[in-house]
């Protein structure tokens, strides 16, 4: 079910409804909720909950021995399994076909003719996030970092809480868990905030990202002729405002919608385009997704604890998985490498050419990481090498000639709300929504939400999937 | 925080607004009314009656002309039966014949209208594309989707405000289309500078309904035959070997699919629908009837009907040179039907 879509506003009225009616104790309410997440994922192709009471069932079981198991050796086998079967859902849903065609590729390149059908496997929505989600318990776990789940319906909850559930935020068991231990209730103004989130996450998503946005990308990147650099840079910017609006627009609607029910979500997304580098950049964008590869893989990988080398080696690894995370393809292999790269460069400027951030280079700092960042997103947009490759010469002008494919009032357009959401990113860079609010006239706060609400409902949203259901 | 002061201020200020909005566009009264607009939750809803259809009933399929053309509910006073309107508007056939011929054991009677610049296309472009979601969508539809579209229906079928089509007539309300109006006409691409403007609305049978003001209002005629003008020269581009090749090509890919229906006891009549001024002048110089229609009929071995070749399917004027208004549409359809009773191609049952 889409958060923007007639039918998830009648089933989030249905469950605050019953979540609020005096008719259910805390125990019966966890499991409505945990029934209408169930629901909430069905709707959309319900074989496919099996894999959720799978991926629950397995990692309950292990954190149960692992909570009282002492032996090293079974309690790795326990975290083994969990990760076999997380990771081999992960590996047959997500990456079947492209381990396929790759072994094809392979074989043939060999001299070995051998063609096999591309098995044409369903991805299920959100897999890559719950998958996450659960083995970050079962990690936790064997570390003895976090406490056994109390029920199993406390953790089932945990795994299939609908508002994070296809999408993140990926939240940790500690952060969760506990929270469903007692009663929840948001007050007024929780509630009230909550709403106020959500209305702010479908207008990110609905008019910002699908309406204003979304068009250009999809025609810039949709065409298979060599572009113009002026239109190659504005749908790559164009694609840049929209796939931020998008993806934080629905971690923006996860957190509101929590808060309606009293429950507190971590937040996601920080400003991410004012970042001063790279490193500031993965602590401000898919925030939840940072931490864990962090805290998952980086760390685990040796982190900065032996020597420049091997951190180096670990940066990259980590940033090279985390683009195969987002897709199974080698551009978003490149992205993760991309990535990987700047934040390399910029530990080796730290060491060898350091220098102050003022208020003066900040700004420009900021809009050259903004630039650079736009780079690797030709390569999570492009659907082939060949394409993303045009796109970088035209970007640089490495060929003339290329066709203009935009009309003046689009690029205009594109160019102001990207300006736009760059100066804000700037402006809100140390401070949050919150704050702002707290010093913001209640009756300019109306109007504005007001506002949202009126270009939300003649936007006419026709129910786009969110991009970051593929990942 | 005040939050109940702003949440309330926003709940006055918001229905103040879109009662503001909605009550606007209820004045243009010659462009907009509410109802539930043709897309592709729509059509699927149709599309799903072909599964339990028996030999006995009949599908439209056809672009825009056989939408305006056919009323069903004629059609069913006459033969008693309702065909099965798959039609689409803007797209081209093709798709939805593949998709019945190879996808279900339909074997009744198909009507399929023929637009030559629909019809003699092989995997031709966008509209193709769109065509196959439209299938996609009926295949893989989720449950929410069809809530979404239940729960939609009320709504559509009241506000004004939620006119937005899935085509981009340029007088939609969704704000995109609003914004889209907006140009800078400095040249920097190449530009037709008119667009669509919506020339009727369908009822829930998938029946395409000519505004009535477009019968008698010339200048609303000329809004249209202007953006027709601007389009048809380049649309239709002059009957060539290159021409040749993409016509045979659909013609072998067509006469595939009929044989497949046809040897499963099917029925398949085409219909070509009348056109005039530049549609037809056009169609004639990029597709002449000796090198495509008749070549093609020959080939599948079918009824056929040719509006040159009946009164009856040419007598009545077309507002925007390819359209039928409401009340001829019924003429046509009572005609044609009658026709192809006495022709033995259908029965009155």
């Amino acid at each position: 079910m889409l958060f923007n879509s007639l039918s998830f506003i009648l089933f989030l009225i249905i469950v605050l409804a019953l979540y609020y009616a005096k008719i259910l104790n805390w125990t019966n309410k966890k499991r409505m909720l945990l029934l209408s997440s169930y629901v909430f994922y069905g709707m959309w192709n319900p074989p496919l909950v099996i894999l959720l009471w799978i991926s629950t069932m397995v990692d309950w079981t292990a954190g149960k021995r692992l909570a009282v198991e002492e032996n090293q050796k079974k309690r790795k086998m326990w975290l083994l399994l969990s990760m076999l079967v997380n990771l081999g859902f992960l590996g047959f849903f997500k990456y079947g076909d492209f381990l396929l065609e790759n072994f094809v590729t392979i074989v043939n390149s060999i001299g070995i003719d051998f063609k096999a059908k591309p098995m044409d496997i369903i991805l299920p929505m959100g897999i890559s996030f719950y998958t996450f989600q659960t083995m970050s318990y079962t990690i936790d776990m064997y570390k003895r970092k976090t406490e056994r789940a109390r029920t199993f319906l406390d953790f089932a909850l945990y795994v299939t809480f609908f508002p994070q559930l296809v999408a993140g935020p990926i939240v940790r068991a500690k952060e969760l868990i506990t929270q469903f231990y007692e009663p929840k209730k948001a007050t007024a103004n929780q509630f009230i905030w909550g709403l106020f989130l959500l209305t702010i996450g479908l207008f990110q998503k609905v008019v910002m990202a699908d309406t204003l946005l979304a068009g250009t990308s999809d025609k810039v990147f949709g065409s298979s002729k060599l572009l113009h650099g002026v239109d190659a840079w504005v749908g790559t910017i164009a694609f840049s405002g929209q796939i931020f609006f998008d993806f934080a627009g629905y971690s923006t609607c996860a957190i509101g919608i929590a808060l309606m029910l009293g429950i507190i979500l971590p937040d996601n997304f920080k400003y991410p385009y004012a970042s001063l580098g790279f490193s500031d950049l993965w602590r401000r964008w898919h925030i939840s997704l940072s931490n864990w590869l962090r805290d998952y893989l980086y760390i685990p990988l040796g982190g900065n604890r032996h020597g420049i080398t091997r951190m180096y080696a670990a940066l990259m690894i980590t940033m090279l998985l985390g683009g195969l995370w987002h897709g199974a393809a080698w551009t978003f292999m490149v992205w993760g490498g991309l990535h990987g790269t700047y934040l390399i460069l910029e530990r080796l400027q730290r060491r060898y050419l350091p220098f102050e951030i003022t208020k003066w280079n900040g700004m420009f700092l900021a809009f050259v990481t903004f630039s650079c960042v736009n780079i690797t997103w030709v390569f999570f947009r492009a659907r082939t090498f060949e394409k993303a490759w045009d796109m970088i010469k035209s970007m640089f002008y490495m060929q003339i000639a290329g066709e203009k494919i935009l009309d003046t009032f689009t690029i205009v357009k594109i160019c102001t709300v990207i300006g736009i959401m760059f100066l804000c990113h700037w402006y809100m860079r140390n401070t949050s929504m919150k704050e702002v609010s707290l010093k913001t006239s209640p009756y300019v706060l109306g109007i504005v939400w007001a506002i949202m609400t009126f270009l939300l409902i003649i936007a006419q949203g026709s129910g786009e999937q969110f991009i970051y259901f593929q990942f | 925080m005040k939050l109940k002061i702003t949440l309330i201020l926003a709940l006055v200020l918001t229905t103040i607004s879109v009662t503001i909005w909605e009550g606007y566009w209820r004045t243009q009264t010659d462009y907009y009314i509410a109802f539930l607009e043709d897309d592709r939750n729509l059509w699927s809803q149709e599309r799903a009656k072909v599964e339990t259809a028996t030999s006995k009933d009949i599908i439209l399929l056809g672009a825009s002309r056989t939408g305006y053309n056919f009323n069903t509910h004629v059609w069913e006073e006459i033969q008693d039966i309702k065909p099965i309107n798959l039609t689409a508007n803007g797209k081209p056939p093709g798709p939805f014949l593949e998709d019945i011929v190879n996808n279900t054991s339909f074997n009744g009677t198909i009507i399929f209208g023929v637009t030559p610049i629909a019809v003699f296309v092989f995997n031709g472009g966008r509209r193709w594309r769109v065509a196959e979601k439209w299938i996609d969508h009926y295949y893989n539809r989720t449950y929410a989707q069809r809530l979404g579209f239940e729960l939609s229906k009320p709504l559509k079928r009241n506000l004004v405000t939620l006119s937005a089509s899935e085509l981009t007539a340029y007088n939609d309300l969704d704000l995109k289309s609003l914004i889209n109006r907006i140009s800078i006409d400095d040249g920097r691409i190449k530009t037709h500078n008119s667009n669509l403007v919506k020339i009727g609305y369908n009822d829930e049978d998938r029946n395409l309904i000519m505004f009535p003001r477009l019968t008698n209002n010339p200048i609303y005629q000329k809004e249209i035959t202007d953006h027709w003008n601007n389009v048809l020269t380049n649309a239709f581009p002059e009957y060539s070997e290159k021409i040749e090749k993409v016509v045979s090509k659909s013609i072998n890919n067509l006469e595939n699919l009929v044989q497949t229906f046809k040897n499963r006891g099917g029925k398949i009549i085409f219909i070509r629908h009348k056109a005039e001024e530049d549609w037809n002048k056009h169609t004639k110089r990029s597709m002449p009837r000796d090198k495509v229609w008749d070549r093609f009929i020959e080939t599948v071995d079918c009824p056929s009907y040719h509006f040159e070749d009946y009164d009856f399917m040419s007598k009545h004027h077309l507002p925007d040179w390819s359209h039928m208004n409401a009340e001829d549409a019924k003429t046509y359809t009572r005609d044609m039907v009658n026709q192809l009773i006495k022709d033995g191609h259908l029965t009155k049952h």
